[in-house]
C-alpha cells in the first residue's frame, strides 16, 4: 500500500498540472462563459450552456499521457514495478476524480447559496438550477454508469498494455 | 565473494537481431564491475533485463536469487540510471524529492553536495538543463540512492572531462564508505579502468572477456615500431624467444583490450591474461 501512495505522490510532484493548469484554466473559462453570458440574451429558455467542464477532460488526458511517456520511465528507473505503478496511478486517478467531484458539487451548492442572496445573480441563477436538474435525471445517471463501464473496461486494457511494456 | 546477480543462457532477441546471445555471468556483491562494449553491443539490454524492465527471450536472470521481473522486493534495492533517461516535466529538486522517498538509504546531504559540484540549478526545469546537466542529475540521483545495486548506464553523456573525473572520484569515495555492487558500463575505458574491480566485456551480444580487472588491465607506453596483441600468457619457451629476438613483452591496457576483443571476437577469460608483443 505504502508503495502506491508513493507512486500517487510521485505524480503530484508535478504540482502546476493538477493544480493551476487544470482549475485555472476551468476559473478562466468560467469568467469569459459569464461575461458573455451578461451580454448575450438567453439562446434556450432553460439557460445558457457551454462545455466549459470538458477543460478537466481535456487535462486529465494530456496528463495521462504524460503517465505513459514520461512518468513510467522515470518510476522505472526508481525500482517501482509495473504493476505497482500502474495501480498507484489508478489509486491516484480514482481519489482525484472523488476530489473534483466534491470541489465542483461544493462550488455549485456555494454559487446556488450566494446567487439567491444577490439581485445581480438572479439572471443566472435559473442556469444552475437547470445544471441541477439535469444532474439529478435518473438518465443521466445511467449515462455516467455506462461512463464509469467503459472507463472501467479501458482501465482493465491499460493493465494488460502496461505489462508488456518497455520504455 | 557471493555473486548476487546470475545470469544464466540469456538470450534476447529481436525481429531477426540477436541482441544478446546465450550470456552467462555473475556480479559480486559490494564489487564495481565495468560493462564494456561497443555501440549496440548488447549493454543496455543487459542492464535493463538485469532490473526487469525489459523481457528475455530465453535464460535467466536472478538477483539475490529471484527473478526481478515485476518483483517489487528486488526492484525496490536497485536503482538504474540510464543515458538520456527521461524524467518528467518538474524541476530538479523535484526530481531528487521524489527519489528520496524511493530509497530508505537516500542521503540528502551527499545529494547536495553533488548539486554543488556539479553546479546544478536546483530551480530550473530538467527539460531546460543542458546535455550534461541533464546526465549530472542522474548521476545525482543514482549516487545518492545509495541502492544495494545500483546501475549506471553511460551516464556521463555530455558531462567535461572535469565533472567526468568529479563522478569517478565521488563514486569511489562513497563506495568506500557504503560498499555496493556497482555496474557502470561506459565507453571511456581508459578514465574508469582505475574505478573498476571487474570487468565485462561484451561484443555482438556475447561475453567475450569476464575477468577481474587487475588481470586484463596494465598500461605500457607506446612508442614501437610495430606491436601485435596475442590472448592468453605466453609460456617461457615463447617468452625466452621473444627476449632473443629483441621483442618487448608486455600486458595491453583495458581499452586495447576492449578494442582487440570486439574487433576479432576472440573470447578471453579469467585464466587467460592478453600480451602485447612489440619490436
Amino acid at each position: 500500500m505504502t508503495a502506491l501512495v508513493k507512486v500517487a505522490r510521485l505524480h503530484l510532484v508535478d504540482r502546476f498540472s493538477y493544480t493551476w493548469l487544470v482549475w485555472g484554466v476551468l476559473a478562466f473559462t468560467f469568467v469569459i462563459n459569464l461575461a458573455i453570458f451578461a451580454v448575450v440574451p438567453l439562446s434556450q429558455p432553460s439557460g445558457n450552456f457551454t462545455g466549459a467542464l470538458v477543460t478537466i477532460y481535456i487535462f486529465m488526458i494530456v496528463i495521462g499521457v504524460q503517465a505513459a511517456t514520461r512518468f513510467l520511465p522515470f518510476a522505472l528507473t526508481l525500482g517501482v514495478s509495473r504493476r505497482t505503478y500502474y495501480l498507484g496511478t489508478v489509486l491516484l486517478v480514482v481519489t482525484l476524480c472523488a476530489l473534483y467531484a466534491a470541489i465542483l458539487t461544493a462550488l455549485w451548492a456555494l454559487w446556488v447559496v450566494v446567487g439567491v442572496g444577490l439581485v445581480l445573480l438572479v439572471t443566472w441563477r435559473q442556469w444552475w438550477p437547470a445544471v441541477g436538474s439535469y444532474l439529478s435525471e435518473l438518465n443521466v445517471l445511467a449515462a455516467s454508469g455506462m461512463l464509469a463501464l467503459v472507463a472501467a473496461a479501458l482501465a482493465g486494457g491499460g493493465y494488460l498494455t502496461i505489462r508488456r511494456i518497455t520504455v | 565473494m557471493t555473486p548476487i546477480v546470475q545470469i544464466d543462457h540469456l538470450t534476447r532477441r529481436y525481429r531477426g537481431q540477436l541482441a544478446l546471445d546465450d550470456v552467462s555471468c555473475e556480479l559480486q556483491a559490494d564489487t564495481v564491475t565495468g560493462l564494456l562494449g561497443r555501440n549496440g553491443a548488447g549493454k543496455s539490454t543487459l542492464m535493463r533485463i538485469l532490473t526487469g524492465q525489459e523481457f528475455p527471450s530465453s535464460g535467466s536472470v536472478l538477483v539475490d536469487g529471484e527473478n526481478p521481473l515485476e518483483n517489487d522486493a528486488v526492484l525496490r534495492r536497485m536503482v538504474f540510471v540510464k543515458e538520456s533517461q527521461v524524467y518528467p516535466d518538474i524541476k530538479v529538486k523535484r526530481v531528487l524529492e521524489a527519489a528520496s522517498w524511493f530509497y530508505p538509504n537516500w542521503d540528502a546531504d551527499l545529494a547536495a553536495q553533488l548539486m554543488d559540484d556539479f553546479a546544478l540549478p536546483p530551480n530550473r526545469a530538467v527539460k531546460k538543463l543542458s546535455r550534461g546537466m541533464h546526465s549530472a542529475v542522474g548521476i545525482v540521483l543514482g549516487l545518492s540512492a545509495r541502492a544495494e545495486i545500483t546501475l549506471f548506464d553511460e551516464p556521463y553523456l555530455g558531462l567535461d572531462a572535469v565533472a567526468r573525473q568529479i563522478f569517478y572520484d565521488r563514486l569511489l569515495a562513497d563506495y568506500a564508505e557504503h560498499p555496493r555492487t556497482i555496474l557502470l558500463s561506459t565507453h571511456l575505458i581508459d578514465e574508469v579502468a582505475d574505478l573498476l574491480e571487474h570487468v565485462l566485456v561484451i561484443d555482438r551480444g556475447r561475453i567475450v572477456v569476464d575477468a577481474a580487472a587487475r588481470k586484463v588491465w596494465h598500461r605500457t607506453g607506446i612508442g614501437s615500431l610495430a606491436s601485435a596483441t596475442v590472448a592468453g600468457p605466453l609460456d617461457d619457451l615463447a617468452r625466452a624467444r621473444a627476449r632473443d629476438l629483441g621483442l618487448e613483452v608486455a600486458p595491453v591496457s583495458l581499452q586495447e583490450l576492449v578494442i582487440r576483443s570486439a574487433r576479432f571476437g576472440t573470447g578471453i577469460g579469467t585464466e587467460q591474461q592478453p600480451e602485447r608483443i612489440s619490436a
